[in-house]
């Protein structure tokens, strides 16, 4: 249950993010808010867990994470994708401690409970002494994830068994996605291990960021553009446009600044212009043709950057993709997940290229990254305190100066420019829709509800 | 992967994850030749021969996990004995 001063502060935020576009703070970092939201948002939305390129041999695995649930993600013996709760049915153990392997089998180190790495309980040290081999070892699987689902090499998992299936979560999400993850015919490879860093900011910060603020690049990344490694306009990231759809999800994608020319198709290697002409719509292909920069979210917390840089300030730029998630830890704590991805098929001179381009300007040591960083740590120390929690955010960008676009061919509602917050709007209002809607009777994260235990209780007692 | 090299021996090959090591060296005794499989933690080895290694090739996944029922090795020689029958002997 929600606490009365919490509900009020989300109801109120509903009615001022319509009626004057603006969100309260105190949704950034604090404490009981974030308790409410592991259960509320992150225990109902599908979450990024693997790119499928990343365990592509039966038996590998990946630890990832919901919220603090975490999941062994690998691929089984007949190569099948799954997901187990990483943890022991005995005591609880993890039972993967490292991050990443290949297993067959996984062996709990506590007391040696053995499960295939299709989940099954196959051995218990001591059956016969300790359990007279009556332990029925089939009851005693893994937990799998309550939801798995795949789209176009992205592993989602969802807590909610009662969620709507991940191709309508996704919806009309799926049309950009696609320009981003289908554009080759032997698809994408994560490149190495995801880079991985802790920075003490809220989760949302970095959703907010890469789902719809354009607007930031002129303060925050002026830099870049004196360095030569952005385009000689300071204001590269307002020539675009700024799409939302539904469950909270949106993107940016900005085209060449005027009287700058850029090379078409995110200037990509020409085998994979050929195949993504023939593998994207008409309408994809249009609106990919003139982008110089992706940028979007997943909601909650898996982003997208799709960029045309320059590795320095003499060399041309050169694209490079980017998924990065937005990890909570705390309410005031992060771990940033950053995977560099390329087309399997491009190539080898483009896949250095795009790579020395992304880990000169994101990653950890990337200078865009350091900015933004810094920017995402101050606001959330201020936003902890209990006077600044009792303002409102302003995020009324846009207001009086355009309408949704009617020529855009893609689906969502689109903004005819990218400094715009209604992508951002559309995040946080989702958002609070979740975290005001009380959870059903069966959450799929094994909490129940007030309701259900009171009728339990009831129950119990006749 | 890890080779390990003993003076005037064949190398053997180590393998591991994180769950457990394996070592795998070669063993020719003039007409016999094997593969020593042996698990350092457990203190278990097994030596295979060229028709014993060729059936693990057409087993399936399952057949592993039965061979794991006992993860730690085989425990039906273990006799469990209580404590108390030990007191009071003397």
């Amino acid at each position: 249950m929600l606490r009365d001063e919490l509900r009020q502060i989300l109801e109120k935020g509903l009615r001022d993010v319509e009626a004057d576009w603006t969100v309260p703070a105190a949704i950034i970092n604090d404490p009981e808010m974030h308790d409410a939201e592991r259960e509320r948002v992150f225990g109902r939305s599908w979450v990024f867990l693997a790119h499928e390129s990343e365990i592509p041999e039966r038996g590998d695995y990946v630890v990832r994470y919901i919220s603090e649930d975490q999941f062994i993600v690998c691929r089984d013996e007949d190569g099948e994708v799954r997901g187990h709760l990483n943890s022991c049915r005995h005591r609880g153990m993890q039972v993967c401690r490292a991050e990443m392997g290949n297993a067959s089998h996984f062996r709990c180190p506590y007391h040696g409970w053995t499960y295939n790495n299709k989940g099954s309980l196959v051995g218990v040290p001591a059956g016969r002494e300790a359990y007279g081999n009556k332990l029925d070892k089939s009851l005693w699987q893994l937990k799998p994830v309550p939801k798995l689902g795949t789209y176009k090499g992205l592993v989602f998992g969802c807590l909610d068994p009662d969620a709507p299936s991940l191709d309508d979560y996704l919806g009309d999400m799926k049309f950009y996605l696609d320009i981003v993850l289908d554009r080759s015919d032997a698809g994408l490879q994560v490149v190495g291990a995801p880079q991985r860093w802790v920075v003490d900011a809220n989760w949302k910060l970095g959703a907010d960021n890469f789902i719809g603020d354009a607007y930031h690049t002129m303060m925050t990344h002026r830099s870049m553009v004196e360095l030569g490694l952005a385009p000689p306009d300071p204001k590269f990231a307002l020539y675009g446009e700024h799409v939302h759809t539904e469950h909270g999800h949106g993107l940016g994608i900005i085209g060449p600044p005027p009287g700058i020319p850029l090379p078409e198709f995110l200037g990509m290697p020409e085998n994979i212009v050929e195949q993504l002409q023939r593998r994207l719509s008409p309408e994809q292909v249009e609106v990919f043709r003139p982008v110089a920069f992706i940028h979007g979210t997943v909601f909650p917390n898996l982003s997208i950057g799709n960029f045309l840089m320059s590795k320095d300030h003499v060399s041309p730029p050169t694209s490079f993709l980017t998924l990065r998630l937005w990890h909570p830890i705390g309410p005031d704590k992060m771990e940033i997940m950053s995977f560099f991805l390329v087309e399997k098929e491009a190539p080898d001179w483009y896949k250095e290229e795009s790579y020395q381009a992304y880990v000169r300007t994101f990653g950890i040591s990337g200078a865009f990254e350091q900015d933004d960083a810094e920017n995402w740590r101050s606001i959330t120390r201020v936003l902890g305190a209990q006077y600044a929690k009792k303002m409102e955010l302003n995020y009324q960008m846009g207001r009086g100066v355009y309408e949704p676009d009617p020529d855009w061919p893609g689906p969502g509602k689109a903004f005819p420019m990218d400094y715009a917050e209604a992508n951002q709007r559309n995040f946080m209002e989702y958002w609070m829709q979740l975290m005001v809607t009380d959870p059903a009777s069966h959450t799929g994260n094994g909490k129940v509800s007030d309701e259900a235990a009171a009728e339990a209780l009831a129950r119990a007692e006749a | 992967m890890t080779i390990i090299h003993n003076a005037g021996q064949d190398p053997i090959i180590q393998i591991a994850n994180e769950f457990t090591v394996i070592q795998v060296s070669y063993v020719s005794t003039g007409q016999r030749e094997r593969l020593l499989v042996s698990s350092p933690r457990l203190g278990f080895q097994t030596l295979l021969d060229p028709l014993q290694l060729e059936s693990l090739t057409w087993q399936p996944p399952e057949t592993y996990s039965k061979l794991l029922d006992t993860p730690y090795g085989p425990g039906a020689e273990l006799n469990a004995r209580p404590l108390s029958a030990l007191l009071g002997k003397d």
